[in-house]
């Protein structure tokens, strides 16, 4: 029995060995500047990349295609791809990766920040090909900048780019057109001395600020036949609506310290407008299986308030309406823009890929090369990251709209939004985008946190009348949920620090 | 035979040229025989060994060794984060985190995780209520169905309710999603009401302690109705002769004489119950009112890397079952039969 014991401890200590070796171990990889990794291409006549990626299996079907069209134009690099359908999957088991990551991945904007300021991932900024950076828009691959000496997200003198952006994803406010137009008529028809303009509604030039769209929102909504289970908007987007009040959810100091930023006048305003969204009964209840996005699809709903390119590629085969594109609402606050949330991923090098060179010829090629972004749009999967590429886009150069007019749901007229966006200011200067909050810190346990904390409990729940028919003060919500909020960014500045002391 | 030629010790040999078995046989002592093992009995050792150790393995790889580094990280600052930088081996990165019992602390008293992980405690202690309600329906049903008198065609009612047991836990979860929605739920339309059962903090805890208490029907009756037919029929014609009605020989003779069966219910159903995440997941999609333990875990340590944090409440989330189920075997004199 003794000896029994004493090899199987034997053998667990050998296992427990093995397995922290294992942890320590960087296989083919090499240290992280070891300069010979960007001369592979020079030294090995033949190298063999590594790239996972993640999303919907239609999407692995065309990431199939652009990596065998990459194969059969490179003689001496060959693209292996993994794939993963699910995004939670994906992240974690990149997380359980260590350092022994693949030679290039996928990254969500969300943990952008950690692999950057933990070393993680290769600094690609004094590599790119010349011309490259030119033709993209600025605000796809400022993002994937990272300073050292400021610990701060976002172009500067001295931050390194570590990322090329795969796509983005601004986010508008979509419009029923056919509902709109059905529920304006009928509630002209009840009130001719004072009736409702269509046109104004849907005039993409000029977004509707908080207070005209409530005074709409509640007009529609006597219009809309009762028990239809109609509503006037799903899903409003909250990070859209707090940058377009010019709010923000913390600020930054010289040393990359964040400050909760959820108790300043606009921010409140902001958190206030939402509320009065659910008050006035224009949104529906959260608690309802048929998500925002059903509910939009499904004709149930005249306006979607968060709405991204890459959705929108489901809906030419099962929308049975017309309907457009609108930038999201304007705030209240003096200097507020109608401000979408951009979402995006970026394609990363790992810091120890021996073959760096050959990884960003193929980064590039999926970033930047024209046939691979026609590619990507015109199945309705982004917007094109290359300017050259804009017009074509809103024009419909590609014959977008003839491919989608055999399609049940046209192509929306007013995608030139999402270019807006991304673009910096529309033509008018109303019209903008951001990064979502969780690009420019270490992780978003905060915000999701946060969003827990405005939907349950007694101090925290503004989204349902409480009880006694009275609703949560959004202030003192706020206030009450300051020091965790606070407490969050601590700890992630004390992380910060350790990685970059 | 062995015995007979070992005991023919010859009588004459001083004892001092006994051999060891000699003299113990002189002192009556059973004679020690020695080991002598042939190669094929070794070898046959070794496969066996072989054979079990696969199993063994896996114990250590995915059960032993994981609970020794869930320990281990539970006492360092061990997150996604930062194991990656600082350079040096994993070992010394690992030693350069440890940060005694912060973990366990902070899980109390730091307002980034207290308010989320004491939710997590209230919403399992009052998810637990699932566990008795589910018992008691079970028996119910088991009783009624055992009874050819009363119902007919019981085999196949017992099928019915069984069905769920062996049912994907997402695709039931997904349905009662349905089942309880706030705008087209069945539940509310059948009943005329307009109770927020998905949003509600309070709510969604009695819309998911009444679907616990009904998945775990099928179980309970399969287990309460073998349970029922190993009562002997002496015991309920002794009753009868008694004038004992039928309630009181359920109270007075079913129920006591199958408490180690409920007993069993009760253990697993506990254990089970401050286990469960999918609830909390996919049925309330993950609103805070209804997290638990494990969603608390799940959500900071697989979600987010915080493995320190998790960790620490795995820990505390173990000892806790550890505790219940030891206090439940000290008290189960006082109300489980044995004979």
């Amino acid at each position: 029995m003794k000896k029994a014991l004493r090899t199987a401890t034997l053998a667990m200590a050998a296992l427990s060995v093995l397995l922290v070796a294992g942890c320590g171990g960087n296989g083919n990889h090499v240290t992280a500047d070891d300069p010979t990794a960007w001369e592979s291409l020079q030294n090995n006549d033949f190298v063999t990349i590594e790239f996972h990626g993640r999303d919907v299996d239609t999407e692995k079907a065309n990431y199939e295609q652009f990596v065998n069209e990459f194969n059969n134009t490179h003689d001496n690099i060959l693209v292996s791809l993994q794939w993963t359908s699910d995004t939670a999957a994906y992240n974690t088991a990149l997380d359980g990766m260590g350092d022994d990551l693949p030679d290039v991945f996928m990254l969500s904007q969300g943990m952008f920040m950690r692999y950057a300021a933990s070393g993680k991932i290769a600094d690609i900024g004094g590599h790119v090909s010349e011309g490259v950076l030119e033709d993209l828009y600025s605000s796809a691959y400022d993002i994937y900048y990272f300073d050292r000496t400021t610990r701060k997200i976002g172009y500067s003198e001295n931050a390194s780019l570590y990322g090329l952006p795969k796509d983005m994803g601004p986010q508008q406010m979509a419009v029923n057109t056919t509902l709109l137009r059905e529920t304006v008529n009928a509630y002209n028809a009840q009130h001719a001395d004072a009736p409702l303009s269509y046109d104004d509604i849907v005039d993409p030039t000029s977004p509707m600020t908080f207070d005209e769209f409530l005074d709409v929102g509640k007009k529609l909504k006597s219009a809309l036949v009762e028990g239809s289970n109609k509503v006037v908007i799903c899903d409003v987007n909250q990070q859209s609506t707090v940058y377009s009040n010019n709010a923000s959810y913390f600020t930054v100091d010289a040393n990359g310290k964040w400050t909760s930023n959820i108790t300043s006048d606009n921010f409140v305003e902001a958190i206030e407008f939402i509320q009065e969204l659910y008050k006035e009964g224009l949104t529906p209840s959260a608690g309802s299986t048929t998500n925002a996005e059903q509910k939009f699809t499904s004709g149930q709903s005249i306006f979607f308030g968060d709405v991204a390119p890459h959705m929108t590629k489901d809906w030419w085969n099962t929308v049975s309406f017309e309907w457009d594109l609108l930038p999201v609402l304007q705030g209240r606050a003096e200097g507020a823009v109608s401000t979408a949330y951009v979402g995006g991923m970026c394609y990363a090098i790992a810091a120890n890929c021996p073959y760096k060179d050959a990884a960003l010829e193929f980064v590039e090629y999926l970033t930047s090369d024209p046939t691979s972004q026609r590619s990507q749009y015109g199945r309705g999967q982004c917007i094109p990251n290359l300017k050259s590429l804009a017009d074509e886009f809103s024009t419909d150069g590609l014959g977008l709209i003839a491919e989608q007019s055999k399609k049940t749901s046209p192509c929306p007229a007013n995608r030139g939004v999402w270019i807006d966006a991304v673009n910096g200011t529309s033509a008018t200067d109303v019209v903008s985008g951001k990064y979502g909050a969780e690009s420019y810190t270490l992780e978003d346990m905060w915000l999701t946190q946060f969003k827990n904390w405005l939907s349950t409990g007694e101090t925290g729940d503004i989204y349902q009348k409480k009880g006694d028919g009275s609703w949560v003060d959004v202030r003192t919500s706020l206030t009450a949920f300051q020091p965790t909020m606070q407490a969050y960014f601590d700890d992630q500045y004390s992380n910060l620090v350790y990685v970059c002391p | 035979m062995e015995h007979e030629r070992m005991s023919a010790v010859p009588e004459e040999l001083p004892p001092e040229e006994l051999s060891p078995e000699g003299e113990a046989l002189l002192h009556g002592e059973p004679p020690r025989v020695p080991k002598q093992k042939s190669k094929l009995k070794q070898r046959e050792h070794l496969t066996a060994l072989a054979f079990i150790s696969v199993k063994y393995v896996g114990l250590i790889v995915f059960t032993v060794l994981p609970v020794f580094f869930a320990l281990l990280y539970s006492l360092t600052n061990y997150n996604g984060i930062i194991v990656s930088a600082g350079g040096g081996s994993f070992l010394d990165r690992f030693t350069s985190l440890w940060n005694n019992f912060k973990n366990y602390t902070d899980l109390f008293g730091s307002v980034m995780y207290s308010d989320a992980f004491r939710q997590a405690i209230l919403n399992n202690v009052i998810f637990l209520l699932g566990v008795p309600l589910g018992i008691v329906g079970g028996l119910v049903i088991a009783v009624v169905l055992s009874r050819d008198d009363i119902i007919r065609g019981s085999r196949v009612f017992r099928l019915l309710i069984y069905v769920p047991v062996v049912s994907s836990a997402v695709a039931m979860n997904i349905i009662w999603r349905y089942i309880f929605d706030n705008e087209y739920g069945i539940v509310n339309m059948m009943f005329g009401l307009n109770i927020p059962w998905l949003t509600d903090a309070a709510w969604i805890k009695v819309a998911i302690i009444l679907k616990e208490a009904w998945g775990s029907l099928g179980k309970t009756m399969v287990l309460c109705l073998a349970a029922l037919t190993n009562v002997g029929k002496d015991y309920y014609e002794a009753a009868e002769l008694d004038g004992a009605g039928e309630i009181t020989k359920f109270l007075k003779i079913s129920v006591p004489l199958i408490t180690p069966t409920l007993f069993y219910l009760l253990i697993t159903g506990m254990i089970g119950n401050l286990q469960s995440y999918v609830d909390s997941d996919v049925f309330a999609n993950g609103l805070p009112g209804a997290q638990t333990i494990v969603y608390f875990i799940w959500s900071f340590g697989i979600r987010r890397s915080y493995y320190g944090i998790a960790s620490a409440a795995s820990v505390i989330l173990t000892i806790a079952i550890l505790i219940i189920t030891e206090i439940q075997f000290r008290v189960q004199d006082k109300w489980v039969y044995s004979e």
